[in-house]
């Protein structure tokens, strides 16, 4: 089988294909890095910035490499379980995170993105939501804030996240309407749903 | 918009890019080659600054004193398991594929070029046995990005064939007809004759209508239309609904036949399948679909053109009985091959059709900028 460009735009190289393969192969392990690499890195560099992002998004792999023998792909996909790793990583270094977010909560605006910044300027001052974000995501239990960001960030569905942390369905969605609700009486007088009423054109 | 998203607008970074992530690969390998140990242990207190970025080097003291021998290919592989998953979620399908097409490449060109097969199947009546026959059409498109442009459109008849093997038995049986009498089902409407034979391609160039526009969105949509959608998928929800889903008699507004979510699943299909939107739009689209409370897996499939994908669908009740919207989806390019109408229970004008059969598909053969168009 021909290999396309990017490992991951050959649509007969889905997750099952890859995870049957064994790691020790090392096509199969940069596929496996390419397709989820770049996820698992915009999730932590949400958390605790680009900088730690880049040792320990390598960190999951190479952790997940070593505990390759404890990957059971019956049990579910490969992606969970390294956004579980990931987020182990990750609460290790929970004093990072905190710093971080305390970072950003009082940094003028200049965030990571750049339209949707631009956008809520006219609304409101985006410096505003993003500290009041900043603050009470750093308020939040470090349950309630690994399942907000594992689907905030890590795009990660409620099953996903399950997995990934080892809990209940149930568990998951109370963390995430809770932390949700924080977030909703932080912000305050700023209503979410008013900053997006901006024209769209 | 909810917390969440607003969440991952504000802090969420964009993805390495494929070069850093190829650069990235190349250290953890010398890593697992150089068998490290974890380096998890010493970094309890992470500094704010770069300090970690030296695991690396440190690794390498490590590997000098390990003995060097590459795990690659000498490992003992895990257990094979061989049970076959059942098929994902259809809201995991349509984030997975919303994650590449936020990866697409957003290059304009002067030309959005765009090409698909699409089939309508048809029930034949014969003394000596019913069959389906199916109609394909291969139409492609040269849209231009600038208003004062050419637009250019090619099309051709691929004839009209009988659909499976049983079919063309009964076909046989009937005479092998060369050409066959459909009903249009209107009033006041003389049967159309589609014939065996393929007929020749023609192309017409001319330019666009005075207003701009288009495509279809439920309304009629310029160039400046699509590119200006918003991306997050909430928003694009909204936007699409208030400007485009009352709008007048086309033929895909949000009526009363069509509820939200089936009108909602048709429109974010075109603008997956083949318009000239922004790849984070793109990526919205999918995004909104997995949002729909009613759309559900189907698993993999092979689209009409036998290409392996992934299908999500939803449904809906129509006159012509229930019917199922089918999006074909290539997850890893992020990308949609075909949207495929299946009747589940057959009524009124689908009186005829065997229940899970196909109405009609379209295919996507090709859908980017491109620099040329026919002359």
């Amino acid at each position: 089988m021909t290999m396309s460009r990017t490992p991951a735009a050959d649509p007969r190289r889905g997750d099952a294909v890859v995870i049957e393969a064994p790691w020790h192969e090392p096509e199969q392990f940069a596929e496996i890095f390419h397709r989820h690499f770049p996820d698992v890195h915009r999730y932590v560099a949400g958390r605790l910035g680009a900088d730690a992002a880049d040792d320990i998004a390598a960190e999951t792999f190479l952790t997940a490499y070593r505990r390759r023998d404890r990957y059971d792909p019956a049990r579910g996909a490969l992606r969970p379980w390294l956004f579980g790793i990931a987020t182990n990583l990750v609460g290790m270094h929970r004093r990072g995170e905190a710093r971080y977010l305390r970072t950003l909560a009082k940094a003028p605006v200049s965030g990571p993105q750049t339209g949707f910044e631009e956008q809520i300027v006219a609304q409101v001052s985006a410096g505003v939501v993003r500290g009041r974000l900043a603050e009470a995501i750093r308020a939040l239990s470090p349950g309630d804030r690994d399942v907000l960001l594992l689907v905030a960030l890590g795009d990660c569905t409620y099953p996903e996240v399950a997995e990934a942390l080892g809990l209940k369905p149930g568990t998951v969605a109370s963390r995430l309407n809770r932390a949700r609700r924080k977030l909703r009486d932080a912000l305050g007088g700023v209503d979410p749903t008013l900053i997006t009423e901006e024209s769209d054109r | 918009m909810n917390e969440i998203d607003l969440v991952r607008e504000v802090f969420g970074p964009p993805r390495p890019t494929e070069q850093d992530t190829a650069a990235a690969l190349a250290k953890v390998r010398k890593d697992i080659d150089g068998g490290a140990e974890p380096r998890r242990a010493r970094g309890l207190a992470v500094p704010s600054r770069r300090r970690w970025i030296g695991g690396f080097g440190l690794t390498a003291v490590t590997a000098a004193a390990a003995v060097a021998v590459s795990l690659w290919g000498t490992a003992p592989g895990p257990d094979r398991h061989r049970a076959t998953p059942p098929p994902p979620a259809a809201r995991t399908v349509l984030l997975a594929a919303a994650r590449q097409a936020d990866l697409q490449d957003d290059t304009m060109g002067e030309y959005w070029h765009d090409a698909s097969v699409s089939r309508l199947y048809y029930r034949m009546h014969a003394p000596t046995g019913d069959y389906t026959v199916v109609w394909a059409r291969r139409s492609e498109g040269w849209t231009p990005s600038d208003p004062a442009g050419r637009d250019c459109g090619r099309r051709q008849d691929l004839g009209t064939r009988p659909a499976g093997s049983a079919d063309e038995a009964a076909w046989r049986r009937a005479g092998s007809p060369a050409a066959f009498t459909i009903p249009t089902g209107r009033k006041g409407f003389a049967p159309m004759t589609l014939k065996l034979a393929a007929g020749p391609s023609t192309t017409t160039c001319r330019s666009l209508p005075r207003d701009g526009t288009i495509f279809s969105l439920g309304g009629n949509v310029t160039m400046k239309d699509l590119r200006s959608l918003p991306a997050d998928p909430d928003r694009l929800r909204r936007l699409l609904i208030q400007r485009f889903g009352r709008a007048g008699a086309d033929t895909e507004p949000l009526t009363r036949t069509k509820t939200g979510d089936s009108w909602l699943f048709s429109v974010a299909r075109d603008i997956i399948l083949d318009m000239p939107v922004t790849p984070r739009v793109r990526a919205a689209a999918f995004r909104m679909i997995a949002d729909l409370p009613s759309v559900r897996t189907i698993g993999p499939v092979r689209d009409a053109e036998g290409r392996r994908g992934t299908a999500v669908a939803i449904d809906e009740h129509t006159s012509g009985g229930d019917l199922e919207h089918r999006l074909v989806i290539d997850e890893a390019s992020g990308r949609a091959l075909a949207y495929e109408q299946v009747v589940l229970r057959p009524a009124g004008e689908n009186a005829g059709r065997a229940p899970g059969s196909l109405i009609n598909s379209v295919v996507n053969l090709a859908a980017g900028w491109s620099g040329t168009a026919p002359r």
